[in-house]
Parts: C-alpha cells; structure tokens; sequence
C-alpha cells in the first residue's frame, strides 16, 4: 500500500520528493532518504497541535509540502511552491476510497478460482 | 484557580492525584492524550505539568520540551518508576526524577513546593491588572504573575524584568496580545512569584502603550455583549492597518482575472498561531525557509491561514479554486 501511493505521487507533475511518516516522526517508507527529523519533536508537535487538519498544504518561501493523514501514517510530498496540487490531491483520495480493493477485472475472474 | 496538569494513563496514579489535590483549591487536569495535553497547556494556565515518561517515553519528553520552550515559567516534572539519566531528558526540562515506588508522593511535594513557589511572593484577590502592572513597573520588580479573571475565572500569566513587561500567555495568542486581553480585565486574583522569567523577551513595547491597547480592547468588549471571543476582540495590537492588509488582500482577490469564488470570510485569526508556528518549524526543518502561507482541509471545511501578527484566516467552500486561490495569494505576498 505505502510503495503504491509513493510510486503514485512520485511521478506526478512538480513533485520533487515523497515520504511516508508514523505519528512520531519516524519513517515508514522513505527510499530516498528525506526525513531529516533528528527527533521527530518538531513533527510531533504539528501533528498533535489543535487545528491540524486531515490534509494539510504549505507554501514556503523555497518549497511546498503537501501533507495527508493516511489512516494512522501520513504521506509527505515536496514540490516547488507554484505546482498544482489538484492531481496530488485526486491521486491521494482515490487511495483513500479503495485501499488495497482488487480491480472489477479480479474480482470476476476470482469467481472461478 | 491553579491548574496541575497530568500526563498519564495509570489510573492508580491519577488515583492517588486526585486525593491528593482535593480540597486544596487546584483543579487537576488529568489525561492520557499528547494532543490533548498541548491543548491543555495551550488553553490553560498551567502552573505544573506533570508526565509519566515510563508509559509515554517519547511523548512524555516531548511535551515537556514543548512546554519548556512555548512556556518555561511552567514547572515541569518527569515521572517514572526507575532514575532517569541525564542523557535521557532534553537539555532545558527541569525535570524531577523519581525512584521507586514512583508517583503521587513525589507528585505532591512538587505540588506543595509550586504552591509556595507560586505564590512566594503574595497573593492579591480582585485588584485591578493594569494598575498592579503599572505598581510593579515603577517599583522595577522582577516576578511572574499568574493573573486570573474575577469574572470569567480565566487564567494568564505575565513576566516582569526588572519592571519590564517581556512576556504574557493567555491561550494560544501571541505575547502582546495575551498582554493586552490580560491587562484588559476589570478584577482579578493574583498570584506573584518571585522568580526571573527563564525564557528570552518577547513582547518589546512599553507598558504603557499596552495599557492603550488593553483599553481599547475593553471598549469593544463592552460594546458587544456578549465579549467577542475570536475576532473583534482578538485584535487589539493595530486595527487600522489589519483592516487594511485584510481590505487590501480580498480587493487582491476580488481583482484576480482568475474569478475565484467561494471565499467565505477573511478575518484576523490568532487562533491559528500554533498550527503556524508547528508548520514553520517543517519549513526550518526541510530548509524551505519561510512559511508564506497554509491550506487546511478537514474534509469538511478548508481555509488558508497567512502568518502574521496577528494572523490572517481565509475561510473557504467548496466552489473556491484550491490551487487558483494559493497561486493568488503567493503572488500577492511576494
């Protein structure tokens, strides 16, 4: 499920970098290697904080991050500040919507297996 | 009325806590949930916090590395059944540590040490803030003040150097505005600690000044019953120049040959500081630099909030363009 939604996102337009995180900043699936939280405080301390929604976007004067609770992991996206979002945001919802569900092809064809 | 705040999910201990407070006029707060101890330390004027760093080792020294750096005038304490080393808490938490059998008599020395220290320095019952502020400005007095509301029994704390205002916290609103709202009280119940605020100034203005600013904030108080909670009264520091950089932004907006609709509200919203500061610091961490501004969608509802003093909230509906009204702002802001 986490190399899916990575292999998902990673090759949208604008997206320079993925990463999946547990609750205490730790990585979960990270193949390039970007978490650079030493303690994972920093991380805690967003998502613990009151107002934290279920999807967050943040413009930086460098960069943007894109951040989704995927159940009890959250998917970070690195992106340039001006990229869409749209299709980020589709690619994250149909995850969402139907995780892990075989294709209606498989299903047909497990009737017979 | 005081406020002990405690991390655990040990129902003995809470237990034992519990009994312990009772009677002694401090309203215990206890709870097993990270988010909602920062939402009590945020809400609340903590005078302890207390976390079990046996059963919550990771969020336990977190929380009090948050509150050691959000609020270091709050006592901070590490329980657990076994001695904790050094390298196991953080530099800067001053935390107490504890042997077996671990708990609520170690929980109520703490507490009984924090009530004198707290109070150390006297107690004062329905005086006036900003006239007690202005006595310790011209007695140059160097304390803390746990001040709290005759009227609604809500609780702030305000930091003198040397009989300098540095530094105020009232919920989760920046240091001059808690200052303003605190010193805006008609009465209130004092608590003066003799002790230095251990944390670096952060309000720079006069006292004076922020005596105006108070008033001004009680007139408009007075003027809408009840008291305006989240937005008139939540921008005390310069009306003028907020109106206009909100004026100004939705004029920006409204102009946009994007056509962008479905902008509900453009308001000063303080109450989104936390969520700000928690998001900058990512910025920091992955070298982004600056936050220039944040989405957030809950499913439900989505805004965008603009870093600021105060900050500045956009509430959305459906109909609003995300990207449109992010590409907007960033250019705006630039």
């Amino acid at each position: 499920m986490m190399k899916k939604v990575f292999d998902a996102v990673i090759g949208l337009d604008g997206v320079s970098g993925a990463m999946i995180l547990d609750e205490e900043g730790r990585s979960a699936y990270d193949p390039l290697r970007l978490n650079k939280m030493e303690t994972g405080r920093e991380w805690m301390q967003l998502i613990h904080s009151d107002a934290f929604p279920k999807e967050l976007d943040l413009v930086f004067k460098k960069g943007r991050l894109y951040i989704r609770e995927l159940g009890a992991l959250y998917l970070l996206v690195f992106m340039a500040p001006d990229s869409p979002v749209a299709s980020l945001k589709l690619t994250c919802d149909l995850f969402e919507q139907e995780p892990d569900k075989p294709s209606p092809r498989k299903r047909f064809f497990n009737l017979f297996s | 009325m005081l406020t002990f705040l405690l991390f655990t999910d040990d129902p003995a201990l809470r237990y034992a806590v519990e009994t312990l407070v009772s009677g002694r006029g401090i309203s215990l707060a206890v709870t097993p949930s990270y988010r909602e101890a920062m939402a009590l330390v945020e809400q609340k004027c903590i005078a302890l916090a207390a976390a079990d760093v046996s059963r919550f080792p990771g969020k336990g020294r977190t929380l009090l590395e948050y509150i050691a750096e959000q609020s270091p005038d709050i006592r901070r304490l590490a329980l657990s059944p076994t001695p904790l080393n050094d390298a196991e808490l953080s530099p800067g938490v001053d935390a107490t540590r504890v042997g077996e059998p671990y708990g609520a008599t170690v929980f109520r020395q703490a507490m009984d040490s924090e009530i004198n220290c707290i109070s150390g320095g006297g107690t004062m019952s329905n005086v006036s803030p900003h006239l007690f502020a202005q006595l310790l400005e011209m007695e140059g007095r160097t304390c803390i003040l746990r001040v709290f509301d005759s009227r609604t029994t809500n609780g702030g704390m305000l930091a003198f150097r040397n009989g300098k205002l540095v530094a105020a916290r009232f919920q989760t609103l920046a240091p001059m505005d808690a200052a303003c709202r605190i010193l805006a009280w008609e009465t209130a119940d004092i608590f003066i600690q003799n002790a230095e605020f251990s944390g670096e100034d952060r309000i720079r203005e006069d006292l004076q000044s922020i005596i105006m600013k108070s008033a001004h904030l009680k007139d408009e108080a007075q003027d809408a019953a009840p008291p305006p909670e989240p937005r008139a009264a939540a921008h005390p520091a310069a009306p003028e120049k907020q109106q206009s950089f909100a004026g100004r932004l939705k004029q920006h907006l409204d102009a946009d040959p994007g056509n962008l609709q479905g902008i509900a509200d453009i308001f000063h919203n303080p109450g989104d500081d936390g969520l700000i500061r928690a998001s900058q610091t990512m910025g920091d961490v992955f070298g982004f630099g600056r936050l220039k501004l944040g989405y957030a969608d809950d499913g439900s509802a989505a805004k965008v909030f603009i870093p600021g003093s105060p900050s500045t909230t956009l509430t959305l509906n459906a109909q609003c363009p995300r990207d449109g009204i992010i590409r907007s702002i960033y250019r705006y802001l630039d």
